[in-house]
């Protein structure tokens, strides 16, 4: 009976051992600071005319790790917000920042023009892309990404309108898979942490 | 003749003394910049005011020569969307009001220049109560 007993203890003293072994000395994944596309998603083909007369496509960038975000031009405050934010994480990336690429995709097609997208998003830095198109092409990204946008005719403002919209920033990594999101007022540092990761 | 200086001097300077506002008792406008922006599009102006009046004022409007029009906004997250919506008054209460960014700003729609970094433009917020307070803006990067 006491042998049994000892048998047993000397059991579980190893199964602790090869445990602590284990947690101690097995790599550690590092984990993401994003809300996580688990398991990622095939990022869906964005296919849109460009301001310079060529076209853009998605998959061309794989290689890359891709920062995709939806606004509008009109936009004050958020969209500005979140571009220079972006702008900082490219900044502080250095040298890793070829690497990264900027997308910004309008929800406004009314007013933004290809030109005048591409033109306000180089204010923020020259390397970002701006995108539009028709309504009709729009409308497709849009519902793959799961971009809300609705144009808000009601609130009086000299603007002209304002147009409700999500502002999630979507990572899409080297393979074209959608990894990761943010929310409007996520720290650079944790983007920046994300993308390390994701470059190493 | 000495006698009515000296008395003439204390005179003035308690005149003087309480015509000043007292420190911390007035309502003061700070850290005011606004965004780079494109002549034709829109920008955004941000401050902090401390209200150390001891008693509640309100914002009725902003003005600027360098936008076709100006306007109060509040952005608001609604289910994870962003919606911004126009202010006719900000209450402005004992303490500090910030315009900042994702939350009250004062939105330039139209500019009649571009504003890069470093340019100044004049802002005229008009109080309930402390009445119109001119401001100087500079344009800079967040």
């Amino acid at each position: 009976m006491n042998t049994r007993v000892i048998q047993v203890g000397l059991g579980l003293l190893s199964l602790i051992g090869v445990v602590m072994a284990a947690v101690l000395y097995l790599p550690k994944t590092e984990s993401f600071r994003g809300t996580l596309y688990d398991p990622a998603l095939p990022a869906p083909e964005i296919e849109l005319a460009r301001d310079n007369g060529g076209s853009f496509r998605l998959s061309e960038l794989r290689g890359n790790v891709v920062l995709l975000f939806f606004g509008y031009t009109s936009c004050p405050d958020v969209c500005p917000t979140t571009l220079s934010e972006l702008r900082k994480v490219n900044e502080e990336l250095g040298s890793a920042a070829s690497q990264v690429k900027v997308i910004y995709v309008t929800v406004d097609p009314e007013r933004d023009t290809p030109e005048k997208i591409q033109q306000y998003v180089s204010i923020f830095n020259p390397s970002f892309i701006g995108l539009s198109g028709s309504l009709n092409e729009l409308a497709p990204v849009w519902q793959d990404y799961g971009v809300y946008r609705e144009v808000d005719q009601v609130t009086a403002s000299a603007s002209g309108y304002l147009v409700t919209h999500s502002s999630r920033v979507y990572v899409i990594d080297q393979d074209g898979n959608l990894r990761l999101s943010y929310s409007f007022g996520t720290p650079t540092d944790d983007i920046l942490h994300d993308l390390k990761i994701l470059l190493k | 003749m000495l006698k009515v200086r000296f008395v003439l001097f204390f005179v003035l300077a308690a005149i003087l003394v309480a015509c000043a506002p007292a420190d911390g008792q007035s309502l003061q406008v700070t850290d005011v910049w606004a965004r780079p922006g494109l002549a034709g599009g829109n920008s955004a102006a941000y401050f902090v005011i401390e209200n150390g009046t001891g008693s509640n004022d309100s914002l009725l409007s902003a003005a600027s020569d360098v936008a076709g029009a100006v306007e109060m906004h509040m952005t608001t997250m609604q289910d994870g969307n962003m919606q911004m919506v126009h202010q006719q008054e900000v209450p402005v209460q004992i303490g500090k009001t910030e315009f900042k960014p994702g939350g009250l700003h004062v939105m330039l729609i139209g500019l009649n220049q571009d504003l890069n970094p470093g340019d100044t433009f004049s802002l005229t917020l008009d109080f309930a109560t402390a009445g119109a307070m001119p401001l100087e803006v500079t344009v800079s990067e967040p």
